[in-house]
């Protein structure tokens, strides 16, 4: 019997993808101001523009702080699951699916990966590493903002200028992979998986279950977050349809 | 209103392309700090007018505590006890102000080409091309550059480079009367300092030394120090400061690493082009996840070729208790067998 309904399981909240929209346009800003600001890059550029850079780069550095801490005050339980996730203890699948995660990469048809939670171990590793990163970033950014002229020793403010240089290097190599791999790009991924963040956030029932195993198996077995699309229409649509069925 | 017009357009034919120097000479200089005066005076630098504004520099001679982006020079006193010299006890002094490197790392560590060489010697910081961002005084292995706040920007003695322009030396040099500063070519400021220290070992001094000879490939200000420069509390061996040198380094690792990786996604990218993911669904009844083809997606392949699909234990058991799926049991065999 052909399906009429296809599944879809809820991924990503709208909050959490306002969220991530919002991280994204700042650290995009503050990667491009940044590279001419710490970077001889910067001599070609008119004295206007970077003075304007500088205080774009220091208020999207703000903004981007004010962002998390919004986040970690208003949704303190959402911190503290997002560390669990990430501090959470590896069982065999995870270490497996770690290990094999570059060969698979390479060559996608010749591995088989584990099955995993609703945050696979790979993405711990990344999760770890860019929020890492981006702390570091912060605390360094905020002390060459305040400079060694108010109160910061020239030694600390020196250690931190290299830290920041040292935190950038090691973002453009973890974006890299963030971009290739979270927005599609990797084929084995596909276009959809840049809607997981900034679609509608339902992840179709094949994706789940061929990405995150085990949680789409429990997903859909609870029936909570899951979706029945009907074949030809989109997550979205089928909400608006939905509403639209409870407003008539 | 902060000095903004030392912009390097004002430097004449004559100042530029001459390698020029100062000398300080400490055994000369008798620390009254006129040089101080004239060079605040010269650049309209402001002083703390207020009680609540001045800063003071309890139990030392020296003033301010530290130089500032309204304080291009001070004169650091120290009192040293048997220095090797023909004195118990010396009074010393010395000039700090900028160096005016040669290899300058402020110029290295500017990221919009505010400081510059004016090709006279001298360094300077264009304060129309300034951010305030503070990053020379992190190229700087003495941190001489130090930020205005009112100005938003970085500041440092500039050896009066409108007064250049105008054949005049500069206001420190032209205030002193011991003679203890002196402005001229290089070299020859360089013959005259050769000549003192000569002259001081003569006296007992045995240390006596030029500093700036050297140092950072040579600097424009040359100082005659009566003793080892660690004395008078100088680097003897300046250099762009470790971690600038580290953060520099890691520009070429950092540029591998990127590229590494977008070589490494490139293969993966081409290497999967044609991948095709199976369609997949899950039965609740049966608690398992089909393919397309009706065929139980489980980790087979996985297992097979690394002979471990940890957590299966308890699917297994589960699946025998149900004694629905003949096939994952077959397929453990399977690959049992195959490990054997």
């Amino acid at each position: 019997m052909p399906r009429q309904t296809v599944n879809w399981i809820e991924r990503h909240s709208s909050q959490t993808r306002f969220w991530h929209f919002a991280n994204m346009v700042f650290v995009f800003i503050l990667a491009i101001t940044g590279l001419f600001l710490f970077t001889p890059l910067g001599h070609y550029l008119p004295t206007e523009v970077m003075l304007w850079g500088k205080i774009i780069h220091r208020a999207a550095g703000a903004f981007f702080i004010a962002n998390w801490l919004l986040w970690i005050i208003r949704k303190p339980s959402d911190f503290a699951h997002t560390l669990k996730n990430i501090f959470k203890p590896w069982d065999e699948n995870d270490k497996n699916f770690m290990k094999y995660f570059f060969p698979y990469m390479l060559n996608a048809d010749k591995y088989h990966m584990p099955r995993q939670t609703f945050v696979k171990s790979g993405q711990r590793v990344s999760d770890f590493s860019m929020y890492f990163v981006l702390f570091m970033f912060a605390v360094t950014g905020v002390v060459l903002w305040i400079g060694p002229t108010r109160g910061i020793p020239q030694w600390l403010f020196d250690f931190f200028k290299m830290g920041h240089d040292i935190c950038f290097m090691g973002w453009c190599i973890l974006m890299v992979f963030h971009i290739y791999l979270g927005a599609g790009i990797f084929p084995v991924y596909g276009k959809q998986a840049s809607a997981w963040m900034f679609g509608s956030g339902y992840v179709s029932e094949t994706d789940g279950l061929y990405h995150w195993g085990q949680w789409a198996e429990e997903e859909l077995a609870s029936g909570e977050n899951v979706l029945e699309v009907e074949e030809g229409l989109t997550p979205s649509q089928q909400l608006k349809k939905n509403e639209m069925k409870k407003v008539s | 209103m902060g000095n903004l017009y030392h912009a390097p357009d004002v430097v004449n034919d004559v100042a530029v392309n001459q390698d020029f120097a100062m000398l300080y000479d400490s055994s000369y200089c008798m620390g009254c700090k006129a040089c101080q005066v004239a060079c605040k005076q010269t650049n309209m630098l402001p002083a703390p007018m207020k009680d609540e504004e001045y800063e003071f520099n309890l139990g030392g001679y020296t003033y301010p505590p530290e130089n500032s982006g309204d304080n291009y020079l001070r004169m650091v006193f120290t009192e040293v006890d048997n220095p090797n010299g023909p004195k118990p006890f010396d009074w010393i002094i010395r000039r700090e102000s900028c160096n005016h490197c040669t290899r300058a790392g402020c110029v290295e560590a500017c990221p919009t080409g505010a400081c510059h060489y004016v090709g006279n010697g001298s360094v300077d910081i264009d304060p129309h091309l300034c951010i305030g961002c503070k990053f020379c005084s992190t190229g700087c292995p003495w941190s001489v550059p130090k930020y205005r706040e009112r100005d938003n920007i970085n500041a440092k003695c500039w050896f009066c480079q409108d007064r250049l322009s105008q054949d005049e030396e500069p206001a420190c040099v032209k205030t002193c009367f011991p003679d203890a500063l002196d402005w001229g070519y290089r070299s020859t400021m360089l013959t005259k300092a050769q000549k003192r220290v000569e002259q001081l070992k003569s006296e007992g001094y045995e240390d006596a030394c030029i500093y700036g000879e050297h140092e950072m490939e040579g600097l424009h200000l040359l100082q005659v120090l009566k003793y080892k420069p660690e004395v008078y509390g100088l680097n003897p061996n300046p250099s762009i400061p470790l971690m600038k040198t580290i953060g520099e380094a890691m520009t070429p690792v950092a540029l591998a690493g990127v590229l590494g990786t977008l070589a490494f996604v490139s293969m993966s990218y081409k290497n999967n082009k044609n991948y095709k993911k199976p369609k997949l669904h899950y039965d609740p009844k049966t608690d398992e996840t089909y393919t397309q083809d009706g065929e139980i997606w489980f980790k087979d392949e996985f297992k097979r070729k690394h002979s471990i699909e940890p957590g299966d234990e308890h699917k297994e058991q589960k699946l025998v208790e149900k004694g629905s799926d003949q096939t994952v049991v077959k397929t453990q065999d399977k690959s049992d067998e195959e490990v054997k």
